[in-house]
Parts: structure tokens; C-alpha cells; sequence
């Protein structure tokens, strides 16, 4: 997977509180302003029959995107180039959606890239595919075999 | 990293909310033709000021996706086409037949208005609206007094006539427009948005409407008017 699309998914799909808490972290370290406020609204969502069929419409839903430009504060009182987030969050979830856009153009800060994945990114996927395999395994523990007779019509 | 060269400014301060007080302000306008009406909100200016501040709040307001946008070759630059695709995610029109919203920014060199789209017959919605950058100051050159008459505009029906002046316009305009007149009900419709600030402090931008219905001739001795507060 691209770089930056893991990065957003794996903010997108990171709890809230932890995105706060780094932001509040780094907080005096960068300024931004909106592009485009958080705002929801519903997106419709596409599939593909099979796979590679014909494009059908799914459902619609609740989406929250934002969008920000970035500045880091230097040392020497000069700001960095400004870098623009995006994110795009389920559910409505505006502030959500602003942090996870902070952090997105965070990302693309040169010096802040590799700090932040690996305390932050890294964290965050380690955690959610624990959880994945959590449930993976509760759902295991339920699992039934069934074994039906053949009845040969289909032959 | 795809970090984009091109710097998007902000829209609307309240998106939904400013963008609806501009869409009134051109139902207002187009429903009272040859009066001024103000631009009650106004997005951050870009830095090529070819694209006015009125033209984007117009832009912001009226275009979607669905809406395939032209620019002439004044108002279009890359950062304007970046901002609006980025705000309206409108796509771009490669002729001026093809568009359902026209902005124009250098009046004087713009197609003539038969190149737009005037609908068709089972569709006459499907026509062009053109959004026209004029200099409404009286001292304006080349400005002369026009008089408007038709649907919305105040006695009408007893042959008033509403005069208005607009600077900047080609000389073919007022003819033409005639012509657009007679395709009713296909046909064009024109905004003409004000390209300074009238007022000072609090900026402000008034835009006049003209719908296909209205019947324009040089003035006579009709009295300007405006909603502008």
C-alpha cells in the first residue's frame, strides 16, 4: 500500500483520544488554518458486481472530511513550507477529522515524517491489528462446522 | 509525496450558510432585472485578482459537479481551476458551448453570446449562465445608460423601463443580446458582477441580474435603481 494511504487509514481509523493527546503534544510546535472545515455528509458508496462487473451502488454513508494547511514553527522564527491535510473519517466526527488532517499534513513535513511514524503510525496499527486479531479470535471460539448429507440432485 | 504546488485558498468563512444568503442574492437579482443587488458574503480573494472576489462567491455558490465551468483566458490560470475543482468539484468546459456557467473576467474579448449554449427546446434549462466582470462606476469609459424592461421589473406592464449603466462591454453586446432575447424561452443568462468594491470599509460587491425575458434598449430617461442597502 502507498505510504500515505496507509497513514491516513491508519489515523482514520485511530481512537480519537490518542490522536488528541499526540496533537496536544506537539501542539506548539505547528499553526493551521482550514481549507475546508469539518463537515459531514453522505458518501455513496460503489461496488462492482463480482469484483470486476458492472458498477452498482451499494449505500450511502455518513462521512466526515476536512481539510487543512500546515505550517511548522522553526527555531530560527521562520516557518516551514506549508503542507495540506486531508482526511476523510466515518461517522460524523468533525474533530476527529481535524486531527487526523493536522497529522496527515504533519506527515508530509520532511523532518516530522519518520518521528511521527514511528510514534505515532506505527502505535496506532499495532493497536488496531490487535484488535483485529482479538476479535478474529472471538470469533473463532464460536465457530461451527456443519456438515450436511449430499443429496446427489446436483450432480 | 504528493504534496500540491499550487496553494488552495479557503471558501466561504460559513460555507452553507454564506453560500446560500449569495444564492438568494442571485434569485433577487435575477428576478428584479437592471437593479443592483449587493453580495451579502464574499469568500478570501485569490492572488490573481482576474478572478474577482464577487465572480468566486458566485462560483461558490452556484456550481457543483454537474456543472461544467469555462473561463476566459483573463479569469483561467491553474490555481483557479485548482481552487474551484478543489471547492466546487465542477469540471471544466473545453469550449464555451459546453458550459453551464461561463466567467468571464475581460468582457471586451469575450466569444460573442451565440458561441453559449441556449438550451433546447425540451430542455430550456440546460442553457448557459454567464457571469460577466463590468466596471459600474459612473465615470466608466465607453459606460452608456441602458434601459430594461420585462418580467420583474416594476411596471412593466405599463411600459416602465429601468435604467441601469455597465462599463466594459463590447460593442456587439446590446445587439446580441437582442437576439438571445428572441430565441425565448432558450436562451442565456447574463450576471454581471461589479469588479471593485463600491463601498468603503465593510468590502461589498453588487452584481445585476439579466434573465433571457428582459428587453434592453439605450435609455431614454429612465431612473437607476438599487436593492443595495
Amino acid at each position: 500500500m502507498l505510504q500515505r494511504k496507509r497513514r491516513m487509514a491508519a489515523l482514520a481509523l485511530a481512537d480519537e483520544a490518542a490522536l488528541e493527546e499526540a496533537a496536544t503534544r506537539l501542539a506548539a510546535s505547528f499553526s493551521y488554518t482550514f481549507l475546508r472545515r469539518p463537515e459531514a455528509g453522505l458518501l455513496m458508496v460503489e461496488g462492482r458486481a463480482g469484483n470486476s462487473g458492472q458498477r452498482f451502488n451499494l449505500g450511502e454513508m455518513l462521512v466526515t472530511r476536512c481539510v487543512v494547511r500546515l505550517q511548522q514553527k522553526r527555531q530560527n522564527g521562520q516557518d516551514s513550507a506549508a503542507t495540506e491535510g486531508y482526511s476523510f473519517i466515518q461517522g460524523n466526527r468533525p474533530r476527529h477529522a481535524e486531527l487526523a488532517a493536522v497529522f496527515d499534513a504533519l506527515l508530509q513535513q520532511e523532518d516530522q515524517a519518520e518521528d511521527l511514524e514511528r510514534s505515532l503510525i506505527e502505535p496506532l496499527a499495532a493497536k488496531r491489528s490487535e484488535a483485529l486479531q482479538k476479535g478474529a479470535e472471538k470469533t473463532a471460539t464460536t465457530r461451527v462446522d456443519f456438515f450436511t448429507l449430499v443429496r446427489g440432485e446436483d450432480a | 509525496m504528493s504534496t500540491l504546488s499550487i496553494a488552495t485558498a479557503p471558501g466561504f468563512a460559513r460555507p452553507v450558510d454564506d453560500a446560500q444568503a449569495v444564492f438568494r442574492a442571485v434569485l433577487q437579482a435575477l428576478s428584479r432585472p437592471g437593479m443592483f443587488v449587493c453580495l451579502p458574503a464574499l469568500p478570501p480573494s485569490l492572488a490573481r485578482d482576474e478572478m474577482t472576489q464577487g465572480m468566486l462567491a458566485l462560483a461558490l455558490a452556484l456550481c457543483d459537479q454537474d456543472s461544467p465551468l469555462w473561463l476566459d483566458s483573463a479569469a483561467d490560470s491553474p490555481q483557479t481551476r485548482h481552487h474551484l475543482r478543489f471547492h466546487c468539484a465542477s469540471p471544466f468546459a473545453a469550449a464555451p458551448e459546453q458550459a453551464a456557467f461561463a466567467f468571464i473576467s475581460r468582457p471586451e474579448s469575450m466569444p460573442r453570446l451565440s458561441a453559449f449554449h441556449a438550451g433546447r427546446a425540451d430542455f430550456p434549462d440546460r442553457s448557459a449562465t454567464l457571469v460577466i466582470r463590468v466596471d459600474c462606476s459612473a465615470e466608466a469609459p465607453e459606460s452608456e445608460v441602458m434601459e430594461v424592461t420585462g418580467p420583474g421589473v416594476k411596471g412593466n406592464e405599463r411600459g416602465i423601463w429601468q435604467a441601469f449603466r455597465l462599463g466594459g462591454l463590447p460593442a456587439w453586446f446590446w445587439t446580441d443580446w437582442r437576439d438571445n432575447q428572441a430565441l425565448y424561452p432558450l436562451g442565456v443568462d447574463v450576471i454581471f458582477v461589479e469588479s471593485a468594491n463600491s463601498g468603503q470599509g465593510a468590502p461589498s460587491v453588487r452584481i445585476l441580474g439579466l434573465p433571457r425575458t428582459a428587453r434592453v434598449r439605450k435609455a431614454v430617461n429612465a431612473k437607476e435603481g438599487s436593492l443595495c442597502m
